[in-house]
């Protein structure tokens, strides 16, 4: 077992680096360089940080991923299927059910639904979008659809889990953190990993689903808060003046120089740590003060206040990316429409595509314009799609479904009106371009210059990669 | 053999464990290694079996392998072209000289035996390490190893940073001031060991290693995943906080909690223990596959034990056969088969248990659960009985429509578990039983339970279901087309008729004929068993060779209204029951009643999760690819051979029964298994060095790191287990060694020579764990409340903490001193685990964490400059600091800077201090300035780590 005596090695590196790049913070965010470093101290590390997972290039450096909780139903939003609306009220034939899971429906007994959304198409690409994206409906020939994404779990939290880690069970490393593992940060004074989220709760799963597994803490992804203080702990205490705080900082750091541990060679980096944090103090709420950003912006947005909203973190998600931040996942609750009052095809699904069509769009249209969607992905989706086969409870509803769902792709290198992989007549199976979470996975991080057979972390014995033994790239939708 | 290892250097023979294997493991072992699936041409290179096919001691221009990778000629060479380059010169020359030498083969050394080893004599000739600086035989390892560094060993910490670290990694607490001043006043020589030994009877040494062992077991308050529930598992919690103060031996520990339920007699004590593997998830959202939920559960627990006892990682040969450790796939279902035979699973909690916590209580609890049995007992007599010549049928497959999920339960029901469906139909089908004879007759009990609403059996808000229609199928074979089986007469012991309230006449009768009725219901006769027996119009009667292979029953529940039943049973009757028997006896419904009763007084105790035996044999099965949905051949509970290293399976003995939990605990435990021990005895020097003596604490395997110190795990190990496996003998031998003793050198040439302290010249300060840095704080400001055990509580915790789950959990802050207990007594959500903790690393407890990490971020300083809790332990030690009326200010000062750090302040440090409390005071007047000051010293380095 040689690895292990490089990682000193490693350290003593970094932190010389870190040294000379002193208070200035050089060109490397400290941050990421405390994380680099105590990743390198890290005696589980077999391999030290090593590049070998680099591609020579990157198309993507950040991706912004707008998850869907609760997963949208296609039908109603991106896929008219003519012979499902003619086979509206019929039972599947036995020969497709069989051996199908679903979480609610007797997959014998249900009976196909048509959509009774209107749709047209759209572009120069001529995408099918449904009346209830209009703004979406105008970007089409920006993105790229994936038509036929497939889960192996049926319920949200282990699917959730899965499309975020590419394991069902919780516990392992978000795709987050393992970019950022992979490819470090460059935000300055920013979480390099950060999620959002708006909608009438927290997605299901919680802390897990940005967790950093087993890779080093400082990987796992940091929730910035809809209202109140972004980051918990970020308000200087009550009765405590900006002034006051400045001096407890500097106060902290003055007697850390004096006292015993004053020799100790990892001091400064500690003493830095709380100078960024002090930093962050005041570039957090920069950050969520959206007051400087034009009215003409914040219209493109539909941004009509600064309550805590998904267009409002559509927008605190461009201003993350221009701060260097490499991850950003916005949750947006309650798109689990099974039949239920509150949670139906009706006015609950047109409810949330109000609240997400237009600021989505906006994020693109954004994006492009500040010349910022060549290399920032955007990615549209939930954790699965939804039954042809209608769900009746009290209204009419669609059930999970893990054959096939719908994702949109936006910049970093994907194909424009571009749409990959079908699915059968009804919708139920793909017939071509089916891919997994892990072809996903795969696919992503080959566009962000990640080789993702080769980005490894050694735990347990194991050399563990997001993609386990799986993950084909997908280049069909690489521009 | 592995005092060879210290001597090896560079010059010498290529030996099998330090040069061949890992050349193997790299280049040969993907196809020529333990998995079985992916090996070529039957050559496997890790074992010497395989070896002597391929090589010849002493000649290896005779050696098949010499050839393979030395030839030229293409379809001969290994590797393969496609699979890589040839071996490098080195690496040939390395095979060449290893060969030469007799190709000798050693097994990895984790998994070998213990073998002799005694601490090495102190070095001869005074040099780098003096003859006197060994305390134990631990220094002496060290300083042979120094010794052939050729370094020196730090002086000890003085003794204020000694006390100062030995209080906290043994208690997790900062001395007091008046443990600090009777240390240094203490002039006698065994000062420290006396301190030490006082720390180890303290109940906080058993609540500081229980935190580590809380870490192990993955315990959280809650159920994890999406809907994250509370739970009740605290108990276990103070379990293991009493079994380590009373220094339970690490055998007892273990057996108990792995299989305390199936000790002989066992005790309320030892069936608490269990609590260990309960600490597993559950996904309760609607729609989750209780199976599903069960064998996750199940596998988690195979891989616990694998990381947490014998440093393995099992989870590769959940899908095939490991590509490096000897584990094949049979071997972890072996494993799993171990953890399959329990009660526990899906989204309900139970078994759990009534703890007591005094004698008097205990008395109710032991008399409520023996009565309990004794009803249990008899009401399933009287079911026997009232059913006398019926067979149950229990068939393997059964689902349900609309998100309804049938579970069936080791007393032959189904219960009716996931979404409480507005309408749905039950599905059963499989084999008839063998024995059956002919089948003439179908009976149906409705069962209550308590879990329903108004006792069942219906899952209506009432306890009432409608059954529409049974529809019953045969097939001759198996996969044959199914044949309707029309009904021909049908009768139960009580039928629905609500006609005077404007209902209907919910009959039997109604059942049989196409549309007769609305379907049998049992308003207002809830809370009982009822039972419907339908005669089947056969067409011929079925004879023993005439009888169908499979039966298919459909319960139709159209109703609406969850009108579905919540728990039933079917029988089959080979003839026409006679028409006088009563369909329910009186016997079995008075036994039911009575059991109900009894549960509806359980005594108002806390309960906890505990593991519990099936009465009903599980088949284990191997999952083909790791998936629960595609089961394969069968397995047994077994060892795995590789790791059997001992020959504990040999010598165990077998009664014949298969092998048991409790089996499997004692074998792990054995003293001859010195893998485990080795595996337990690192963890612990883990803790009061900040890193094992093999790095890779959770891994012994072949890809693991090899120890530092080889012998002196081996002796750590050895006298582990000839101390009792006495934790807190362990733990003194450790902490009253030289080596644990030395200073935190800042020494710059050492740091560079040995930046992770694997040659132990020294100590290093760590960074210390959120709930000991809480702990900290708590006891500077004087406000920790000591109180041992109990439920969780909850301090205060900053805002939006539950902004990101799916339901906000409540947590109001507790009042009084339960706001200052220990950390350890927090509770913890797992979708939000207490914030302060989890900013300084504390593990999500979704798996098992035998190490935390140590990392340094701004969140932690804006948690500890910032949190509200903090803030607010400052303010109680401004309190107190004010409290200091006789002292000056500078005198003030220098009382709270020794409470916080163990040691006076220099005068450049009171300057600093008194002049940042002196321009706050001037800001905001009165006290702000002392709490100030508190703040800061909080927020110290030399308050953050341990020395």
């Amino acid at each position: 077992m040689s690895e292990l005596p490089s990682i000193g090695a490693a350290a003593r590196l970094l932190r010389r680096e870190f040294l000379r790049a002193g208070a200035g913070l050089g060109a490397l965010a400290l941050g990421d360089l405390l994380a680099r470093e105590a990743h390198a101290q890290d005696a589980r590390t077999s391999a030290a940080r090593s590049p070998a997972w680099l591609l020579p290039q990157a198309r993507a450096k950040r991706v912004i991923w707008l998850f869907m909780a609760g997963a949208p139903s296609q039908f109603e939003l991106f896929e008219p299927k003519e012979t499902l609306q003619r086979l509206d009220g019929q039972t599947l034939p036995p020969s497709l059910a069989a051996g199908k899971r679903f979480a609610f429906i007797d997959g014998g007994a249900a009976k196909l639904l048509g959509t009774r959304r209107k749709f047209d198409r759209h572009g120069e690409c001529g995408a099918p979008v449904s009346e209830l994206l209009p703004h979406t409906a105008k970007i089409v020939d920006k993105l790229t659809f994936l038509r036929a994404v497939q889960s192996k779990e049926i319920n949200h939290g282990p699917a959730k889990s899965l499309i975020n880690t590419g394991f069902g069970p919780s516990g392992r490393p978000a795709f987050g953190a393992w970019t950022l593992y992979g490819l470090g940060s460059e935000a300055q004074d920013l979480p390099g990993f950060v999620v959002l989220r708006s909608g009438n709760r927290g997605p299901r799963g919680g802390a897990p689903l940005w967790g950093n597994g087993f890779l080093p803490t400082q990987y796992s992804g940091t929730p910035l808060r809809p209202a109140g203080a972004p980051v918990l702990d970020l308000e200087t205490p009550p009765g405590v003046t900006p002034e006051a705080q400045r001096g407890f900082f500097d106060t902290v750091a003055a007697l850390d120089r004096l006292g015993e541990h004053r020799a100790d060679p990892e001091l400064e980096g500690r003493v830095a740590s709380y100078e960024l944090a002090h930093r962050m103090q005041s570039s957090a709420p920069d950050l969520v003060d959206l007051t400087r950003e034009s009215a003409e912006t914040r219209a493109l947005y539909g941004l009509n206040d600064d309550a805590p909203s998904f267009a409002r973190n559509c927008l605190l998600a461009r201003r993350l990316v221009e701060r260097g931040v490499r991850f950003v996942q916005l949750y947006h609750t309650d798109w689990d429409h099974h039949g239920d009052p509150g949670n139906h095809l009706g006015e609950p699904l047109e409810q949330r595509c109000r609240e997400v069509d237009q600021a989505s769009a906006a994020l693109v249209l954004d994006l492009e314009r500040r010349g910022l969607l060549e290399d920032t992905l955007v990615l549209f989706g939930g954790e699965f799609g939804r039954t042809p086969l209608g769900e009746v409870r009290e209204f009419i509803g669609r059930d999970h479904h893990i054959e096939a769902s719908t994702m949109w792709l936006a910049g970093g290198g994907t194909k424009r009106g571009f749409s990959f992989g079908e699915t059968d007549e009804i919708g139920f199976n793909p017939v071509s371009g089916a891919l997994d979470v892990h072809d996903l996975h795969a696919t992503l991080l080959h566009l962000m210059g990640v080789d993702h057979e080769r980005l490894t972390f050694r735990f347990q014995g194991r050399d563990y990669r997001l993609t386990d033994v799986h993950g084909r790239i997908v280049s069909d939708v690489i521009a | 053999m592995l005092g060879l290892l210290l001597l090896s250097c560079a010059q010498s023979l290529p030996t099998w464990r330090d040069d061949v294997r890992p050349l193997l493991a790299e280049r040969c072992l993907e196809c020529h290694g333990p998995d079985e699936a992916t090996r070529a041409g039957g050559l496997r290179l890790d074992l010497p079996e395989g070896l002597a096919a391929a090589v010849v001691p002493r000649a290896p221009d005779e050696s098949e392998l010499y050839y393979r990778v030395t030839t030229d000629a293409d379809f001969d060479r290994m590797p393969p072209p496609e699979h890589g380059a040839a071996l490098s010169a080195d690496d040939v020359a390395l095979l060449r000289r290893w060969i030469d030498a007799g190709a000798e083969w050693e097994p990895h050394w984790a998994y070998t035996p213990f073998g002799a080893v005694e601490p090495p004599a102190p070095p001869a000739q005074p040099g780098a390490v003096s003859k006197e600086w060994a305390h134990n035989p631990i220094d002496r390892f060290v300083a042979a190893r120094l010794a052939h560094e050729g370094l020196a060993p730090s002086p000890e910490a003085e003794p204020r940073a000694l006390l100062r670290r030995v209080h906290l990694d043994l208690t997790g607490l900062p001395p007091t001031e008046e443990e600090l001043a009777a240390f240094l006043a203490d002039e006698l020589d065994d000062a420290y060991e006396r301190r030490v030994g006082e720390l180890l009877a303290s109940v906080h040494f058993a609540e500081r290693f229980a935190r580590h062992w809380l870490d192990v077991a993955r315990y959280a308050d809650s159920n994890g995943y999406t809907i994250d529930g509370a739970r009740s598992i605290w108990p276990w919690r103070d379990w293991v906080v009493r079994s380590i103060h009373r220094d339970q031996p690490f055998d007892e520990f273990t057996i108990e909690q792995l299989a305390g339920d199936l000790l002989p007699n066992a005790t309320r004590e030892q069936r608490l223990a269990t609590g260990f593997h309960r600490n597993t998830q559950v996904n309760e959202e609607g729609g989750a596959d209780d199976e599903e939920n069960r064998v996750n559960a199940v596998l988690d627990r195979v891989h616990t034990t694998g990381a947490v006892w014998l440093g393995a990682t099992l989870s590769c040969a959940q899908c095939h056969t490991h590509k490096f450790d000897p584990l094949t796939l049979h071997d972890f279902y072996a494993l799993v088969a171990f953890f399959d035979q329990t009660r526990d699973g899906g989204v309900s909690l139970e078994p759990t248990m009534l703890v007591a916590h005094t004698p008097d209580e205990e008395r109710v609890a032991e008399m409520y659960e023996a009565e309990a049995a004794r009803l249990e007992a008899k009401h399933a007599v009287t079911h026997t009985d009232s059913v006398a010549g019926w067979t149950t049928w229990q068939p393997p497959r059964a689902w349900a429509s609309n998100g309804t999920k049938l579970r069936p339960e080791e007393d032959g029901s189904w219960s009716a578990v996931g979404q409480n469906a507005v309408f749905s139909t039950y599905v059963l089908e499989g084999p008839m039983p063998a024995g059956l004879g002919a089948l003439a007759m179908l009976r149906l009990e409705a069962l209550p339970r308590s879990s329903l609403q108004s006792g069942g059996p219906g899952r209506a808000s009432n306890g009432n279901f409608v059954l529409q229609a049974v529809r019953v199928f045969t097939r001759a074979t198996e996969g044959g087309e199914w044949q309707r089986i029309e009904l021909q007469a049908a009768r139960a012991d009580f039928e629905q008729d609500t006609r005077e309230e404007g209902g209907a006449s919910y009959g039997a009768g109604g059942l049989v004929g196409a549309g007769a009725g609305p379907g049998w219901a049992i308003k207002p006769a809830f809370g009982a068993p009822h039972a419907l027996e339908l005669v089947l119009a056969l067409p011929e009667p079925h004879t023993p060779t005439r009888a169908p292979r499979e039966l298919r029953v459909e319960l139709v529940q159209e109703h609406g209204a969850r009108h579905t039943l919540g728990a039933f049973r079917l029988l089959l009757g080979a003839a026409v029951s006679p028409v006088e028997r009563a369909l329910v006896t009186d016997e079995w419904r008075a036994a039911w009643l009575a059991l109900q009763r009894h549960e509806a007084a359980r005594p108002k105790l806390p309960t906890s999760l505990v593991l519990e035996a099936r009465a009903v044999p599980r088949v284990t099965r191997v999952f083909h690819r790791g998936s629960f949905l595609d089961l394969r051949e069968v397995v047994t509970p077994a060892f795995p051979a590789a790791l059997d290293h001992f020959g504990g399976n040999a010598s165990m003995g077998d009664d014949g029964g298969p092998r048991t939990r409790l089996d499997l605990a004692r074998w792990l435990v054995d003293p001859r298994n010195a893998l485990v021990h080795r595996v337990e005895v690192n963890r612990t020097w883990q803790h009061l060095f900040g890193r094992g003596l093999v790095a890779t604490e959770n891994d012994f395997g072949l890809r693991g790191a090899r120890p530092t110190h080889p012998e002196l795990l081996e002796w750590l190990a050895q006298d582990f287990v000839a101390h009792g496996m006495s934790r807190k003998h362990l733990v003194r031998t450790i902490v009253t060694s030289a080596t644990y003793r030395q200073a935190a050198s800042d020494d710059s040439a050492l740091l560079a020579r040995d930046p992770e302290n694997e040659l132990l010249a020294r100590q290093r300060r760590l960074r210390l764990e959120g709930e000991v840095l809480r702990d900290s704080m708590m006891v500077a400001s004087g406000v920790l409340d000591r109180t041992v055990g109990g439920p969780p509580v909850q301090p205060p915790q900053p805002e939006g903490v539950y902004a990101f789950t799916q339901s906000a959990k409540q947590w109001t802050a507790s009042e009084g001193s339960a706001r200052h207990r220990r950390s350890l007594y927090t509770r913890s959500w797992r979708s939000a685990p207490f914030p302060f903790y989890t900013t300084f690393d504390a593990p999500l407890a979704s798996a098992t964490c035998t190490r935390r990490d140590r990392s340094t971020s701004p969140l932690q300083a804006l948690a500890l400059a910032n949190d509200p809790l903090t803030i607010e332990l400052a303010a109680a030690l401004g309190e107190r600091i004010k409290g200091l009326w006789s002292l000056d200010d500078r005198g003030k000062v220098a009382r709270a800077f020794e409470w916080c750090l163990g040691r006076p302040p220099r005068d450049d440090e009171s300057d600093v201090l008194l002049e940042h409390a002196e321009s706050i005071a001037e800001v905001h007047g009165g006290g702000s300035g002392w709490t100030a000051l508190a703040r800061v010293l909080f927020n110290l380095q030399e308050f953050r780590y341990r020395p």
